[in-house]
C-alpha cells in the first residue's frame, strides 16, 4: 500500500517555474511585513522555517539534533499566486532586504492555462529588443546645402493639422472684383491645429479616478500655459461629467466604440457644452489586441463609473470585438461618421480608428472617398491594454511602420496626401525614444502619433516593463493605483504628481522634436512624409518602407 | 426647393401670452443637412409642433433636439431617426429604417407602421413604440441608470439577435398577430444580454435564446410594467389590452450579471 504520508509532489511548480523569484536576504531583514502586505499577488507569505542542526559539543562524537526556528518569507509557487516582478516589496522594504529577479528560464507559460485557463494580463507585449521604429535614423543633415536651424533659438511650428485639410482649389471660394469670397452655405470641414503627439484613449473606467485627473491636469496645463495644444482621446468610457461641461473640454477626443459606454453623460452634456470637443474617435480596433473587444470588470464599475456609463453598478460591462449594427465599411462610414458629425452639428472632426492591418487600405480608399471622415488613426500591434489574452497582445496585429507607409503612399498616389491625415500609434515610445519614434513615423508619413503607453509608464510610474513586469491592469489590483477602482490602492497615485510629470514628457518631447527638425531645416512645418531624411541599416527594412539604406 | 411655411408668432387673445403656431414643412426633395438644420432653428425659436410632410429617406431626424417638441413625420424617415434626442416626441406616419433612437437620452417614438435594424441602439432612456415588427439586433445595448430606464415595445415581432448585450432598459415582444401557431422565429434572443429585461408574448423555443438568458413567469410586478405599457401601445394604434395581457408572456433576464466575469481576468 502506498503510504499518503510521501507527498505528491511531482506536479508542482518549483521557483524556477516562474518569471520572477524572490531573492530575500534574512540578515537585512527586520520582519516588519511591509512586503507581505503590499504584495498585490500575494506571491509571497510570512513563514516559519525550521533549522535542524547536528553537532557534538565535547570532544566525542556525540551528536545532538538542535532544531530552531525562525520566521521570514516564503515565495508562494501556487500559479495563481505567481510573483509578477513589479517589486512593490522592494520599494516598501525599509532594509533593500527583498528583490524579484527575472527568471530568464521560466516556464510559465506551459503553466499558466491551468483548468483551461488561457493566460490573460493587461500591460504591453512582451517581446524585448529594438523596434523597426528605433532603428530609423535622422540621416539627412542641412549644413552647407541648405541652411541648418537652431532648435534652441528658432521660432519652430511644430504643430499638425487634426481634420481634412482642403485643397484651394476644392475651398468654396471665388475671387470676384479683386475680392475673394467665401460661399458660407459650403461644408468646409473643420480642422484642429494640434500638437502631434496626442494621448492615445484610456478609459475612465480602466484607469483610477486619480490617474485620469492627473492626465487631464496636466493637457490642460500644457495648452493654457506651456502653449503646447497636446489633445488627449478619453478611450470608451467617456469623462467626468464636471470636465464636460467645461470649458477645457477643447483639449478631449471623445471616443465611441462598440459598447457606447461614457456616452450617457455625454448626451447628457451636449446641450451644457461651453466648448466643442477636439474631435470625436470610433473606435474599430486597437493595437494591442486586435479584433478582441474590451471588458470593464464588474468590480471596477462602482458609483462613479455606473454614472458615467449609465448603467447598473456591479455588471460586466462588455465592448463586443466589433461595432454588432454596422456591416461593412461603406455603412460604417456612412453611418457612424455622419452621425457623429450630426450630432455635434458638423463643428467637430470624426474620425475611425482601426488596428493595424492589411486591410487598412481598404479602410482608408473607403474614408478618402467620404467628406466627413477628418482622419484616420492606425494602431499597431504594440499597443497596450488594460485586459486582454495574451495571445492577443503578442501575436495579433499588424507592426505599424510599413502598415502606415503603404497608406501614406497609397494617398500620395491618389493626391490627397495633404487632405485626409494618418495618425499612427502602437510601440510609439515603448523603449522610451518618444521623440524619435514620432519624427519617424511623421517622415513616414503620419501626421502625428498617438502615444498612451509611454506617458502612463512615465506619469504614474507604471511598472510594467517588455518582460512581462507586473502586467496585472485587468483584475484591478494594481500596485501603482493607476488601473484600479480600489480607493486603497489609488489613493497611492497624487493626481497633482502626475499631471507634473505629463507636463515634463510633452515639454521634453517637444525640445527633443526641435532637434530632430532643425538640423534637417524644418522649422514652419512638420516633415511629414520628408522620407528622404530617413535611412536604415536593415535592407529589407529599407526596401519594405521605400527609404534609404545606410551603414 | 424648400417649400416651407414660416413660424408666425400668434398672439393668444384669451390669456395675452404668445403660443407660436404650428410648423410645417415640406420635406420632397430637401437634404437631410438642410432639414436638420431647419429643425434646429425651428425648435430654438420656440415652436413645440412640428409637422414634416413627404419624408422620404433623410437620416437623422431630430437627432440632439433637446425640447419637449412634438414632431410629426409623415413619410419614410431614414437611418438613426431621433438619434441623442432629449425630450422630443416623434411619431412617424410610416416606416422607419435603420438605428432608430440611437443613443437616444429621453422622449419618445411611436412608429406606425414596422422599423428597420437595431432599433433603440444603446438608448439610455424614453420610450419608443412600433406597431408592427422590426429588423435585427433591436434594443442592443441598451442601458439603465437609477430612473433613467429605456423601454422598447414591438408590437410583432423581431428579427435574430432581439436584446443583444442589453444593460438594462425594457424590452417587449407583444407577437401581436402570431395567436394562429406563429410563433417568433429570432434567434440568439438577449445573446450577451447583462442588464435589464425581456418580455416575450408568444411562442419561442429554448434553444432560440442566447445562453446568457434565464426564463421566468412573469409575476404581479411584470404586469404592473406590462398593463402600463400595453396600455400605452393600444392607446397609440388602437386594439384590445386585455386580450393582449391574457396572452402567454415569458420573462428573459440575464442569469448573471457577469457573464463574462473570467473572460479577461484570472
Amino acid at each position: 500500500m502506498e503510504s499518503t504520508a510521501r507527498p505528491d509532489v511531482n506536479h508542482q511548480l518549483t521557483l524556477k517555474d516562474l518569471p520572477y523569484i524572490i531573492e530575500w536576504c534574512p540578515e537585512k531583514c527586520t520582519r516588519c511585513g511591509r512586503c507581505t502586505s503590499v504584495c498585490p499577488n500575494h506571491a509571497i507569505e510570512p513563514a516559519v522555517f525550521v533549522h535542524r542542526t547536528v553537532s557534538s559539543e565535547g570532544n566525542l562524537p556525540l551528536p545532538r539534533t538542535v532544531r530552531t526556528v525562525s520566521h521570514g518569507i516564503r515565495q508562494v509557487t501556487a500559479i495563481d499566486n505567481y510573483c509578477v516582478g513589479c517589486g512593490m516589496c522592494s520599494l516598501v522594504c525599509p532594509n533593500e532586504a527583498i528583490l524579484p529577479v527575472y527568471n530568464p528560464a521560466h516556464k510559465f507559460l506551459f503553466h499558466k492555462n491551468q483548468g483551461g485557463q488561457a493566460y490573460r494580463r493587461g500591460g504591453r507585449r512582451n517581446a524585448p529588443g529594438v523596434s523597426t521604429l528605433d532603428q530609423l535614423k535622422f540621416t539627412r543633415i542641412s549644413m552647407l546645402t541648405d541652411p541648418a536651424l537652431d532648435a534652441g533659438r528658432h521660432e519652430f511650428r511644430v504643430r499638425t493639422l487634426l481634420g481634412r485639410n482642403l485643397s484651394p482649389d476644392q475651398l468654396p471660394l471665388t475671387v470676384s472684383d479683386g475680392d475673394l469670397l467665401l460661399d458660407e452655405a459650403a461644408y468646409i470641414p473643420p480642422v484642429r491645429e494640434i500638437f502631434p503627439i496626442r494621448i492615445g484613449g484610456m478609459s475612465f473606467g480602466a484607469l483610477s479616478p486619480h490617474m485620469w485627473e492627473g492626465l487631464a491636469m496636466g493637457v490642460a496645463y500644457l495648452n493654457e500655459v506651456k502653449n503646447l495644444p497636446v489633445v488627449m482621446c478619453t478611450g470608451e468610457g467617456g469623462m467626468p461629467p464636471r470636465l464636460l461641461k467645461s470649458r477645457f473640454l477643447k483639449y478631449f477626443i471623445l471616443q465611441i466604440a462598440s459598447g457606447y459606454f461614457g456616452w450617457d453623460e455625454i448626451i447628457h452634456a451636449i446641450p451644457h457644452m461651453k466648448e466643442d470637443p477636439a474631435a470625436i474617435e470610433i473606435k474599430y480596433g486597437q493595437g494591442a489586441k486586435p479584433g478582441d473587444g474590451g471588458l470593464l470588470m464588474a468590480f471596477k464599475v462602482l458609483d462613479l463609473i455606473a454614472k458615467v456609463r449609465g448603467v447598473p453598478t456591479r455588471v460586466d460591462l462588455a465592448s463586443p470585438p466589433t461595432h454588432q449594427t454596422k456591416y461593412s465599411i461603406e455603412e460604417a462610414v456612412a453611418k457612424m461618421l455622419t452621425a457623429m458629425s450630426m450630432a455635434f452639428g458638423f463643428r467637430v472632426p470624426v474620425y475611425p480608428k482601426i488596428s493595424g492591418t492589411k486591410t487598412a487600405l481598404a479602410v482608408l480608399n473607403n474614408l478618402a472617398r467620404n467628406p466627413f471622415a477628418a482622419a484616420l488613426t492606425i494602431d499597431g500591434e504594440d499597443g497596450g491594454t488594460g485586459a486582454a489574452y495574451n495571445v492577443s497582445m503578442d501575436k495579433m496585429g499588424h507592426p505599424i511602420a510599413s502598415n502606415l507607409r503603404e497608406c501614406y503612399l497609397n494617398l500620395v498616389k491618389i493626391g490627397k496626401q495633404n487632405e485626409l491625415p494618418l495618425f499612427a500609434a502602437g510601440g510609439v515610445g515603448k523603449t522610451g525614444s518618444l521623440a524619435a519614434n514620432a519624427a519617424a513615423l511623421i517622415m513616414l508619413g503620419a501626421s502625428g502619433v498617438d502615444c498612451g503607453k509611454y506617458v502612463m509608464q512615465a506619469a504614474a510610474g507604471c511598472l510594467g516593463d517588455e518582460q512581462n513586469r507586473c502586467n496585472l491592469c485587468n483584475v484591478g489590483r494594481c500596485p501603482r493605483g493607476i488601473t484600479t477602482q480600489n480607493p486603497r490602492l489609488y489613493r497611492r497615485l497624487d493626481p497633482e504628481k502626475v499631471a507634473e510629470r505629463v507636463v515634463d514628457i510633452f515639454t521634453a518631447a517637444d525640445a527633443e522634436l526641435k532637434k530632430i527638425f532643425a538640423p534637417m531645416g524644418r522649422s514652419t512645418e512638420l516633415p511629414i512624409g520628408m522620407s528622404d531624411g530617413l535611412s536604415v541599416a536593415d535592407k529589407r527594412i529599407a526596401e519594405r518602407l521605400e527609404i534609404d539604406y545606410a551603414c | 426647393m424648400m417649400a416651407e411655411q414660416d413660424t408666425i408668432m400668434t398672439n393668444d387673445q384669451q390669456t395675452g401670452t404668445t403660443t407660436p403656431a404650428p410648423a410645417v414643412i415640406d420635406a420632397a426633395g430637401v437634404y437631410y443637412r438642410d432639414l436638420n438644420a431647419r429643425l434646429r432653428e425651428i425648435v430654438a425659436s420656440g415652436v413645440r409642433d412640428i409637422r414634416i410632410y413627404n419624408v422620404c429617406g433623410q437620416r437623422y431626424i431630430g437627432t440632439d433636439l433637446n425640447a419637449p417638441v412634438n414632431i410629426t413625420v409623415n413619410g419614410t424617415p431614414g437611418n438613426d431617426l431621433g438619434m441623442f434626442m432629449k425630450g422630443p416626441v416623434i411619431t412617424v406616419n410610416g416606416n422607419a429604417q435603420d438605428g432608430c433612437g440611437n443613443t437616444m437620452d429621453e422622449g419618445r417614438i411611436v412608429i406606425h407602421g414596422h422599423a428597420g435594424d437595431t432599433v433603440g441602439l444603446a438608448a439610455r432612456g424614453g420610450t419608443i413604440i412600433i406597431r408592427e415588427g422590426v429588423g435585427y439586433r433591436a434594443g442592443i445595448h441598451m442601458k439603465e441608470y437609477k430612473e433613467k430606464m429605456p423601454v422598447l415595445v414591438i408590437g410583432e415581432t423581431a428579427q435574430d439577435f432581439c436584446g443583444e448585450y442589453m444593460a438594462g432598459g425594457v424590452l417587449i415582444l407583444l407577437g401581436i398577430g402570431m395567436e394562429n401557431g406563429k410563433r417568433h422565429r429570432a434567434r440568439y434572443i438577449g445573446t450577451g444580454m447583462h442588464g435589464g429585461v425581456i418580455y416575450l408574448r408568444g411562442e419561442v423555443e429554448e434553444h432560440q435564446l442566447g445562453k446568457e438568458v434565464g426564463i421566468a413567469i412573469p409575476d404581479e410586478n411584470d404586469y404592473d410594467v406590462l398593463r402600463k405599457h400595453v396600455t400605452d401601445y393600444v392607446a397609440c394604434f388602437g386594439g384590445d389590452a386585455e386580450k393582449i395581457l391574457s396572452g402567454k408572456f415569458i420573462k428573459l433576464y440575464p442569469k448573471s450579471l457577469r457573464p463574462y466575469g473570467r473572460l479577461y481576468a484570472y
